[in-house]
């Protein structure tokens, strides 16, 4: 054991840092996945047109909350044209309670093309939440928003539930070598006396 | 960054550089790991990380394009790299004595492993696998809640290419070799048999008179192309990219048949040329 680490540390390193640094030149590396339940889609904002997702699919109380805004404008050709030059904002508020309200300052999305925005937060309780979507650039401004129904809390912790199950196939799996490897002792044990 | 996919990329590229250093250590004459086996194996990788960490998995959630060529770049490009890198007995040496004697016993005798290996990995099980995920993703509701969905897009990712690597596994003939390996021609019929379905999806998906995939209408139209147009574009990549795929191997596997066969032919000049009082004698016997 102590010889492979030697081997490991003297020979295999440089060569596995060449391939690191391959894979990290090669990604080019984007944060963003992309994708998300579309809640706007080509919606009017002063004189832009948004569109808006959110991931994941439901959100749930105490979880993950991302949105990701499109911002763009038309030409004078009508042609659909993205806005790179705004600041916004997503301010998240239970329904009835908007003092309570979160605002996101909303980041352009790395590797993504230009006009994309993203915020990322966690609600703390189940129910109905106004989303709206405040826009502000050379152009103007306008906001637009949406309501979203944010489930309960998951009961089920899956991340324990896969490392469990991962534990209990790591054992039996030993198990089984164990005793295939007592077998095969026997066996040679038998053939020798 | 994603690190749910660089962290595996690194671990098995550094595994496979381990394995590779120390079977090349042993002897240089060994043709389990090759300069380019090594080389068709890392870009293979670096085709997984390029179609799953770049912007093409960001843009292939704005155009159909893009996620067309994803997902040919995983499963036609990705997997067979990947298979004629030769992983298996590479990383064998690359992981510690006890790691490689429990996969040894795993997959040695009549183990439950093997067993279902075997079954699994038969050519009609593996391409009817890779055919029916392939096909069955392409349908508009999957297609669609993919795009919405994060797990269930990861979900389509993962068993696109582990159908893939299920594909091509008796077109490479890589190891660990579990059956008889298919003849050539075997090879070649195998692969024109996924022709006829790849491009019949292709050319309904490019011919279709709506938008199939309705989820490219919630997206801005950025890039001067409508949402028809880009399923269109989409369809034919689908089509073409594979279809051209499965000729180019067939054209690859035509080419190492004649070249086995001229190395035979001249084995057996050479061997009739060193002993020709033995081949006198087989025709005397015979006539």
């Amino acid at each position: 054991m102590r010889q492979y680490w030697i081997d490991v540390c003297s020979r295999a390193v440089p060569v596995a840092l060449l391939a690191l640094t391959m894979f990290a030149v090669t990604a080019g590396v984007s944060g963003a996945h992309g994708g998300g339940t579309p809640q706007l889609s080509d919606v009017e904002a002063g004189p832009f047109r948004l569109f808006v997702w959110t991931s994941p699919e439901p959100w749930r109380a105490g979880g993950e909350a991302h949105v990701t805004v499109a911002v763009t404008s038309l030409d004078a050709a009508g042609q659909t044209i993205p806005v790179d030059d705004a600041d916004v904002a997503i301010e998240l508020a239970p329904a009835g309670a908007p003092e309570r309200a979160i605002v996101l300052a909303a980041t352009p999305v790395a590797g993504a093309g230009a006009g994309f925005y993203e915020g990322d937060t966690s609600l703390s309780q189940d129910g109905a939440w106004d989303v709206s979507v405040k826009v502000a650039a050379a152009a103007g401004t306008g906001d637009a928003g949406f309501v979203y129904q944010v489930m309960p809390g998951s009961q089920i912790n899956w991340l324990l539930w896969l490392g469990g199950a991962l534990a209990v196939l790591a054992v039996v799996g030993y198990l089984g070598t164990r005793t295939k490897k007592a077998a095969a002792g026997y066996t040679q044990r038998a053939v020798q006396e | 960054m994603r690190w749910e996919i660089l962290i595996p990329l690194l671990i098995l590229g550094s595994i496979y550089a381990i394995g590779w250093v120390r079977l090349r250590r042993q002897s240089r004459r060994q043709k389990v790991a090759t300069r380019w086996r090594m080389v068709a194996y890392y870009t293979g990788l670096a085709s997984l990380a390029l179609a799953l960490m770049s912007p093409i998995d960001w843009l292939g959630s704005q155009l159909l394009i893009m996620h067309m060529v994803q997902h040919k770049i995983l499963v036609m490009v990705s997997a067979p790299l990947i298979w004629l890198g030769n992983p298996f007995p590479v990383a064998m040496w690359g992981i510690p004595r006890p790691a490689r004697n429990g996969v040894t016993l795993a997959l040695a005798g009549d183990s439950l492993v093997r067993r279902g290996l075997t079954l699994i990995s038969q050519p009609a099980i593996c391409w009817l696998v890779f055919t029916f995920i392939y096909l069955g993703w392409h349908d508009a509701g999957p297609y669609d809640l993919a795009l919405r969905v994060e797990w269930v897009h990861n979900l389509e990712h993962i068993t696109f290419f582990l159908g893939a690597m299920l594909f091509w596994w008796p077109v490479v003939n890589g190891a660990p070799r579990l059956h008889k390996s298919l003849p050539y021609w075997g090879r070649i019929l195998y692969v024109l048999a996924f022709v006829p379905p790849n491009a019949i999806a292709g050319f309904a998906i490019a011919n279709s008179p709506d938008v199939i995939y309705t989820y490219y209408n919630s997206v801005p139209r950025l890039f001067g192309m409508t949402a028809l147009e880009d399923q269109m574009i989409g369809g034919a990549i689908m089509w073409v990219w594979s279809s051209e795929m499965m000729i180019d191997v067939v054209v690859i596997m035509l080419g190492v048949m004649f070249y086995r066969e001229k190395k035979h032919k001249a084995r057996q000049a050479v061997s009739a040329h060193t002993h020709p009082v033995h081949h006198a004698g087989h025709v005397e016997v015979a006539g």
